[in-house]
């Protein structure tokens, strides 16, 4: 367990994570069982009930979810409480451990809870699936490359949801319990919160296994809908991992594509060319796959293909200014310090740390930043290579 | 908050010499700063009589002017400002605009260029046509929104005039004819130092900051301190529409309830009643009410939430919900409103707690808490102040107001997914 002592912030925030082995055919399932953790306990055997007594306790808020991480499939417990000088309330930190106690402890699994857990779910799907951007995006993973995490939904799907028992929610929860977690905490904890805490069977997490996405033919997908704006989301193998020494390399082009304010993209395709609102881009840092996602009209997506071509082209030439790095380089900057001030995002930067086995400075990480040269984007910028394409389009607008 | 534990944000205020008013908010040991200026005008302003003269805006004038505003001594400022280790970024709502920057770096030079280019105007029309196909852009991606489009419409339901029933983006004819005089005309009228709020979150020295506003804002004495009224017409207090149905690509349909309430022309008991009014309404449509259970169980919904406001110029509940049955969510929803079930005591008692803790998680997050305070301002009424009313209302107050509303007025809209016959 790594607990940060720190008076700074007004509330205590734990985190908590499992990591078992991804497996696309159980994330339905996962889904399930976090949502049906979260709101509900044996003792707290309503909604009611449990609303009450995380109010009663100063607003505590808890949330489990899942993520994937490489090749792992991480379940996380996050809590957050105010502390208790803020709240006085009777009986504060016996409160707090009786909520943590009943979440994590005592779930209440039945078919009841079940039922309304698999409805909310499907009709989240369901309104998912009528999103363009999000539609666009998960085709576009789900085709980038058979068979690799990355294509693995873990919003989870509609046929899985139909299927899954109250035994399947059970074995897994079953294999929660006998799991070892990683705890993290970040506030002024009461000995009665430690000591619950510590009652769990802890190891360090798992150093993060990554795997690279090997080069395809792209595969482009195009989705007609009755909408009124378009989204487009392309996925490019990097061949950067974040495990790599290089790897402040892929975040340094990825702000000069499209993730920080000032970018190519953005220049480009919207200020200069006018074709979009929104133009942005992303990277998975554990597959290093990079991605580019836009929403606009339908008849300006050829040009935007167009442009992005471009825009990689220059860049692999080093034909941008070069000023823009410094830029880019600033905005990275500023998001390293800004940590100091988010209990969540230091917990968070502490586990990405220990799962890529590292430590490091403050000093260290702007250096890392500091080091990535001209020839160092070129080099990625000119490697990079299109797996997959995914278009929704309007109706009767499609361009190609 | 309490005699041991005073306030964990100190806070310091001046009215400049121009007029503006400068709320700055210390957060010692905090390595971010955030400074915000706001607008007291927005997507709803479209006509302000002037020395004795109306002025007529376009729709979308606001919003439009506030994708220019990013422009100094002909330069994005963006990459001025990435100099500087700050990110920007601005909103347009009905009746405010907010420019605002952050940085982890030292705030001083993010601070003055935020100053220099909301308070210049920095446009030709070359620049105003280059953002023109942008912002058609953003339009068509809110339209595309099922939920932005229902809110819309609930709106356009529930008023007759109220500027609400208007897209901030403007009217697509009004964007493709938006001039250089039309954004000048708007800046000209709402722009002055002396209706400006400056908001700052830091963790430097507030007086030390506020010396530096002050000085900054030497260079930009008030040009005008004319009264601006805005034109509006009176609403009535009728619904505009009973029902409304619209067709989108949605899977489910989303159902919306609008409630048309009294105004209340006092802006301090506005205040008080809308709280009053939410706690209520977290008592009937949150899990506290042993109903939601009931309501999961026969799956009336699988998404609830709702907004509800009384203020001087406008009031309204209205109620959001995803719903396979649309007719039954409605029924049951005003049937829920309509039983006017008193809020209980330990309901109460959960209440204030969760609003005591909402208050002080708002003061921990600089994007929340800037604009709370610059919003608040901008009406003229204090955040803090606020939020000390809502704290001490009693259940007794709550339940007397409870009793009182009238909930004769009310309208629905459903988006409906496509009918496959048709499309």
């Amino acid at each position: 367990m790594e607990i940060f002592e720190n008076s700074k912030f007004l509330e205590n925030v734990i985190t908590i994570r499992w990591s078992l082995p991804l497996n696309a055919e159980d994330v339905t399932a996962w889904n399930l069982l976090s949502s049906l953790r979260g709101v509900r306990s044996r003792k707290y055997d309503t909604l009611q009930k449990w609303t009450y007594a995380c109010t009663q306790a100063g607003g505590f808020r808890s949330r489990w979810g899942i993520s994937s991480f490489g090749s792992q499939l991480l379940v996380t417990f996050q809590a957050a409480w105010l502390k208790e000088k803020w709240m006085n309330l009777d009986h504060y930190s016996q409160k707090i451990v009786d909520l943590l106690e009943q979440t994590l402890n005592e779930p209440l699994l039945n078919e009841d809870v079940l039922e309304e857990s698999r409805f909310l779910m499907r009709e989240a799907l369901m309104y998912r699936q009528s999103n363009p951007g999000a539609a666009a995006m998960e085709t576009a993973l789900k085709t980038c490359q058979k068979d690799h995490p990355v294509s693995v939904n873990m919003h989870g799907s509609l046929e899985a949801l139909k299927t899954v028992t109250l035994k399947d929610l059970q074995s897994l929860n079953g294999l929660l319990e006998k799991q070892p977690c990683s705890i993290y905490g970040m506030g002024e904890f009461d000995p009665a919160v430690l000591k619950f805490l510590n009652g769990f069977v802890q190891q360090p997490p798992e150093p993060l296994s990554c795997f690279p996405l090997q080069t395809q033919e792209a595969v482009r997908t195009v989705i007609e809908k009755p909408i009124v704006q378009s989204s487009m989301v392309q996925t490019y193998q990097s061949g950067i991992v974040s495990t790599d020494d290089a790897y402040p390399v892929l975040q340094v082009l990825n702000g000069l594509l499209g993730a920080c304010q000032s970018s190519i993209l953005f220049d480009v395709v919207r200020e200069q060319h006018g074709c979009c609102y929104y133009i942005g881009s992303f990277v998975v840092e554990s597959c290093g796959l990079l991605g580019i996602s836009v929403q606009a009209d339908a008849g300006r997506l050829d040009e935007i293909r167009r442009l992005i071509r471009q825009v990689l082209e220059d860049v692999s030439r080093g034909e941008f200014d070069p000023h823009l790095l410094v830029l880019v380089k600033n905005e990275l900057h500023d998001q390293i310090d800004s940590i100091e001030d988010s209990p969540r995002h230091l917990i968070n930067r502490q586990f990405k740390d220990k799962v890529l086995q590292r430590s490091l400075t403050l000093e260290q990480r702007h250096q890392r930043i500091d080091n990535v040269t001209i020839e160092d984007v070129k080099k990625a910028a000119s490697r990079l290579h299109l797996l997959s394409e995914c278009a929704v389009v309007q109706e009767d607008k499609k361009d190609e | 908050m309490n005699e041991k534990n005073p306030l964990p944000v100190k806070v310091v205020r001046k009215t400049l010499d121009n007029g503006m008013q400068v709320i700055l908010l210390h957060k010692p040991g905090f390595v971010r700063s955030l400074f915000m200026i706001g607008i007291p005008a927005g997507g709803g302003n479209l006509a302000e009589i002037k020395q004795g003269k109306q002025v007529q805006h376009p729709s979308g004038c606001a919003h439009y002017l506030e994708h220019q505003m990013f422009r100094l001594n002909g330069e994005d400022v963006t990459s001025v400002l990435s100099e500087h280790r700050t990110q920007c970024n601005a909103w347009t709502s009905l009746d405010s605009t907010c420019y605002f920057v952050w940085t982890s770096a030292s705030p001083r030079e993010p601070l003055e260029i935020l100053i220099d280019f909301v308070q210049t105007l920095d446009i030709t029309p070359e620049t105003v046509e280059k953002e023109r196909s942008i912002i058609l852009a953003e339009q068509q991606d809110e339209r595309q929104d099922p939920d932005r489009q229902g809110v819309l419409e609930i709106y356009r339901s529930l008023y007759h005039h109220y500027p609400a029933r208007n897209e901030i983006v403007g009217e697509t004819e009004d964007i493709r004819s938006m001039t250089e005089q039309d954004l000048r005309s708007f800046y000209d009228a709402w722009y002055d130092p002396s209706r400006l709020i400056l908001t700052g979150i830091t963790g430097e020295d507030p007086h030390k900051v506020m010396h530096w506003i002050e000085q900054k804002q030497k260079e930009y004495p008030a040009r005008s301190r004319d009264k601006l009224t805005p034109v509006t017409t009176a609403e009535p207090d009728t619904v505009h529409r009973k029902h409304f149905q619209k067709q989108m690509d949605v899977q489910i349909p989303l159902v919306f309830l609008g409630i048309k309430l009294k105004t209340e022309p006092d802006p301090q008991k506005a205040i008080v009643k809308t709280a009053a009014l939410n706690y209520w309404m977290s008592s009937l449509l949150s899990p506290m009410n042993q109903d939601f259970q009931t309501w999961l169980d026969s799956q009336l919904f699988s998404d609830l939430s709702w907004e509800a406001e009384i203020t001087p110029d406008h009031a309204a509940i209205v109620i959001e919900g995803q719903a396979q049955d649309p007719q039954a969510f409605l029924d049951e929803m005003r049937r829920v409103l309509k039983s006017r079930m008193p809020v209980s005591p330990q309901t109460f008692e959960s209440l204030q707690i969760s609003s005591k803790a909402s208050y002080l998680r708002t003061l921990e997050d600089y994007d929340s808490l800037s604009e709370e305070v610059t919003c608040a301002a901008l009406k003229g009424q204090d955040f803090f102040e606020n939020s000390r009313a809502v704290q001490d209302l009693t259940l007794k107050q709550v339940n007397d107001f409870v009793m009182q509303l009238d909930l004769q007025e009310d309208c629905d809209v459903m988006i409906l997914p496509q009918d496959k016959n048709e499309s």
